[in-house]
């Protein structure tokens, strides 16, 4: 186990008081292995990846839970030893690749500069490794690039250009917090296999997090589905794409058009999306739930469905028992 | 009718470079221009003293003192026979020199400061930030007029003490546009690839808030060009025989009455810098910084 995410909960503290963002979130991590972490807005995702690398903002409050990467908690790990983890072992890809290169200074520089960091090496290897880093995110000219500032580029170039930097150690754990929805769909593949690729050549292992989950079923090994700050399901990606448990995961599969007749209306999950600060007793998605019933007034347990599948439903249970 | 679907613009549109278009700002706007013009014209003068004139600046001839203009003394002579002119022409690389100086100086340090401020934020920030509260407080001339005197009147003192005064505009500007980079993403993406918070702020957070420091710069040079020469005519600058504006104003003024020209020209000479580096920064601003265009 590379990563492990033991029953975390997270809050923010405002002036309306605390609000409970994220709640016994568990997830497991592999070496090499690429999971999936989907959900809509306000699930939880980014606060989940952001907790790992101790990136939260001061109003957020850890409650309780660990984080052990490789022996040691990440939660209690004094700053700068986080901050060596930081790049060299655990890399992180955001979504907005414009804004996460700085415009004041060139693509090369910027790259050359974590490898220096990472690898101690001198100026002129670390211009070559950097190079090198740009080849290999198949980008075609980079020497050119190379002498580019990131306002020069197209927006695939940029994230591109920042897999490139998140890869410079190579980590061991790279996260991507949708890394592709900025992005022109054609565009998108490309990212995706490149990532992929990287992490097969790298043995990096790779927690994906986004919204589309036509990109999980192509990527990734394993899937978790989040709402409301909790983990509703999980399981490999074809059990939990192909027989879903829970009312949610079959809602979000439901809604893809994909596959679907062109006569009939799309469906959509009914109900808005969650409000954390409207959290309701009980289970999660009670409110916009279509097989609700009184018992989903208390918390529903954690149900295996097999040992490949867990679902966090008072239904599902009946469900596992009929298959 | 049918559309016609047809690329009309297939090639590509050729976009004036940043340069072009922030010379084309800067001249589009006569003021900058002139400013521009006689600052130019002024830094040649300094550069060149030497080859400008026949006289030194410091040499007395007592036989020709209180001359008034003429061919050969085209700005008169002062009360021990010096050319004023002459001296105007060396107070210039004086003058100049030392408000590039000082504000270039109180620039940088404000800048740091400011970025420290700025990206660490939390109590450090504050306190640096009300110790930038204290010297505002003062006035701008009483404090670098305290300041000298308590240092004792040099052109040393003189700067100096003009610095520290410039310095927390510098790092008020500078922290209020450091904390809206550290919220940019690329801040904390730095962050998440190791990066150290010090390399951060001299390689992410000052090139970014560098332009309106830049722009407070050339509009604070007319300033403090003033400010010398006002604590030279106040006595707390440079000394005589040394020649700087201020001090001629000075010295020429208890002559006023007789002998008009001693102290006129170089007050025209003080008029003339600070009035065009403040052009010139108004223009600069309006380059650097489109958004400010009235």
């Amino acid at each position: 186990m590379l990563l492990q995410i033991e029953d975390l909960a997270v809050s923010f503290l405002s002036m309306y008081g605390k609000t409970d963002v994220l709640e016994d979130v568990s997830i497991d991590i592999d070496s090499g292995e690429v999971i999936g972490i989907v959900g809509e807005s306000g699930s939880g995702k980014s606060v989940t990846a952001l907790s790992i690398l101790g990136l939260l903002d001061n109003n957020a409050q850890i409650n309780k839970g660990h984080i052990n990467y490789k022996g040691n908690d990440l939660l209690t790990l004094p700053p700068n030893k986080l901050q060596l983890l930081r790049g060299k072992e655990i890399g992180i890809v955001f979504q907005e690749p414009m804004s996460a290169l700085n415009p004041t200074m060139k693509i090369g520089k910027q790259i050359s500069n974590v490898i220096r960091k990472h690898r101690n090496v001198d100026k002129q290897t670390g211009k070559q490794l950097a190079i090198k880093a740009l080849e290999d995110v198949q980008i075609n000219n980079p020497q050119e690039v190379f002498h580019k500032y990131s306002f020069q580029l197209s927006g695939g170039m940029c994230q591109r250009v920042v897999i490139a930097l998140a890869m410079s150690s190579p980590p061991e754990l790279l996260i991507a917090d949708e890394p592709t929805t900025a992005l022109d769909v054609t565009v998108q593949a490309e990212i995706l296999k490149l990532m992929k690729k990287l992490s097969d050549n790298h043995q990096t292992s790779i927690m994906l997090i986004t919204h589309d989950l036509g990109v999980v079923a192509n990527t990734c090994d394993r899937i978790y589905v989040m709402y409301g700050g909790k983990v509703v399901e999980n399981g490999t990606t074809s059990e939990v794409l192909y027989h879903p448990q829970h009312p949610y995961t079959k809602g979000l599969i439901d809604s893809i058009p994909e596959g679907k007749s062109k006569n009939h209306p799309l469906k959509v999950l009914q109900g808005d999306s969650f409000n954390p600060g409207k959290r309701p007793q009980g289970c999660v998605f009670y409110d916009r739930c279509n097989i609700r019933s009184s018992k989903c007034l208390e918390e529903p347990p954690t149900i295996e469905v097999n040992a490949k599948h867990n679902v966090a439903c008072w239904e599902a249970e009946s469900i596992a028992i009929r298959e | 009718m049918e559309l016609d679907v047809r690329a009309t613009h297939t090639e590509l549109i050729n976009r004036p470079s940043q340069l072009r278009l922030n010379w084309y700002r800067f001249r589009k706007n006569p003021l900058t221009l002139i400013g521009g013009i006689v600052l130019l014209l002024f830094i040649i003068i300094a550069v060149a003293a030497p080859l400008l004139t026949p006289y030194e600046p410091e040499v007395i001839n007592m036989e020709n003192r209180l001359a008034p203009p003429s061919m050969s003394h085209w700005f008169g002579t002062d009360e021990v026979g010096r050319d004023v002119l002459t001296r105007i022409i060396y107070g210039a690389r004086l003058s100049l020199g030392m408000g590039i100086t000082v504000v270039v100086i109180a620039g940088l340090i404000g800048t740091i400061i400011g970025a420290f401020a700025g990206y660490m934020g939390g109590k450090f920030g504050q306190i640096i930030m009300r110790i930038m509260d204290v010297i505002l407080a003062f006035p701008t001339l009483v404090l670098a007029m305290a300041l000298t005197a308590a240092l004792g009147p040099s052109l040393i003192n003189a700067m100096l003490a003009i610095a520290i005064v410039k310095i927390p505009a510098f790092v008020r500007l500078a922290r209020s546009e450091a904390l809206v980079v550290r919220e940019q993403l690329f801040v904390k993406a730095s962050k998440t690839f190791g990066l150290s918070d010090i390399w951060i702020i001299f390689r992410h957070i000052i090139p970014n808030v560098i332009t309106p420091v830049i722009i407070q710069v050339s509009i604070d040079l007319g300033d403090a060009i003033m400010l010398i020469a006002t604590l030279g005519f106040l006595g707390l600058g440079a000394q005589p025989p040394i020649p700087e504006w201020g001090t001629m104003v000075h010295t020429g003024w208890e002559f006023f009455m007789e002998q008009w020209w001693y102290a006129t020209f170089p007050g025209i000479a003080i008029f003339l810098a600070t009035v065009s580096f403040n052009l010139l920064g108004d223009g600069l601003r309006d380059v650097l910084d489109p958004k400010s265009i009235r």
